[in-house]
């Protein structure tokens, strides 16, 4: 049986044999795994995987089974396709095959197939290939979303680094009252120009010096007023 | 052995079904039977092409269902038609229709 990780898996049949399809699908549905796409052409195939319409739909497909021999368009020629394509390049492509010349297995493995089984297929071998495949294809896929999440850590950083450089750069300061002029012109308050480009906070307190000087200032206007009055 | 009508008729063979492919066998056999009247269609009228193409895929599907002899039918079937040996293809529908006649499926 299989886990539940590979039985939720994808897999696509392209094969021009009814019985074949019919009786890869049998095998892998009572193993576990989920009813399989299937297609009788690679054209078809080509429709199933979104390779007809630009900007169509993208399916999931995890594995493909492909069948060499095949009306029209060959299982080399629609593998060398399939791989192409960006999107559809880590998706496992095993060949499914009667053929016994090596010459066409050496043609698979250079289109992008990763492994091949020989028909008439085989219960265990057909699992076993299938399961490794499955492996493989989970393994790419956990490292193309680790990849993704370093990318935007990444570029978090490069972001949070560039707000560093700001207040690192020249900034324009009145030098008599220190007010900061920002980037749209407009002088502020050097604390909140502060707390807006970095994490630091401030907490408001008077100085020994300021406070004399405000003491001062404080006593002078006190008897200004008393004098008046 | 085969090729004799009345053997035919007495040697019986039993396959076992996987119980997983039990629902798909006789209509897998029935596909053969179509199979034949093709093959014959397709040599009396000189097509070897649809001979080989058929005899292919019976090559590839047979042992799967477990029917082995049904691949090995389907390459001799292949390599007449490849041979355009007409012969040999008639042996090789021979074959089959006996094959067919005779065998029996258990479901254990």
């Amino acid at each position: 049986m299989t886990d539940n990780m590979t039985a939720s898996a994808r897999i696509l049949i392209i094969d021009d044999s009814p019985d074949n399809r019919l009786l890869l699908r049998a095998i892998l549905t009572a193993s576990g795994h989920a009813d399989p796409l299937m297609a009788e052409s690679a054209r078809d195939a080509f429709h199933h995987l979104g390779m007809e319409e630009s900007g169509g739909p993208d399916p999931r497909v995890d594995l493909i089974l492909l069948d060499i021999s095949m009306p029209m368009l060959d299982g080399i020629e629609a593998c060398r396709l399939i791989k192409a394509v960006g999107r559809l390049r880590d998706v496992p492509i095993i060949m499914v095959t009667a053929m016994t010349d090596p010459s066409f297995l050496i043609s698979a493995f250079d289109a992008g197939a990763i492994d091949y089984i020989t028909k008439p297929v085989r219960k265990v071998e057909l699992l076993a290939r299938v399961g490794s495949a499955l492996m493989l294809k989970m393994e790419i896929d956990r490292r193309k979303a680790q990849e993704k999440t370093l990318e935007k850590a990444n570029a978090e950083l490069r972001q949070a680094l560039q707000e560093v450089k700001v207040l690192r750069g020249f900034i324009p300061i009145c030098m008599s009252c220190k007010k900061i002029r920002d980037d749209g012109g407009y002088w502020q308050q050097i604390e909140s120009y502060i707390q807006k480009h970095s994490e630091a906070l401030f907490s408001h307190g008077v100085c020994p010096g300021c406070y004399q000087k405000l003491s001062a200032e404080y006593l002078k206007e006190d008897k200004i007023n008393n004098h008046l009055r | 052995m085969m090729d004799h009508p009345d053997a035919a008729r007495e040697e019986k063979i039993r396959i076992h079904a996987d119980p997983d492919l039990a629902d798909l066998i006789p209509g897998f056999l029935g596909n053969r039977r179509k199979d034949i009247v093709a093959m014959q269609a397709a040599l009396e009228g000189g097509d070897f092409e649809t001979v080989r193409v058929l005899g292919h895929s019976m090559k590839g599907a047979g042992g799967g269902y477990g029917f082995d002899a049904i691949t090995d039918i389907g390459a001799a079937l292949e390599q007449a038609a490849k041979g355009k040996d007409p012969g040999a293809v008639s042996k090789g529908l021979r074959d089959l229709s006996s094959y067919l006649d005779r065998v029996e499926v258990v479901n254990d």
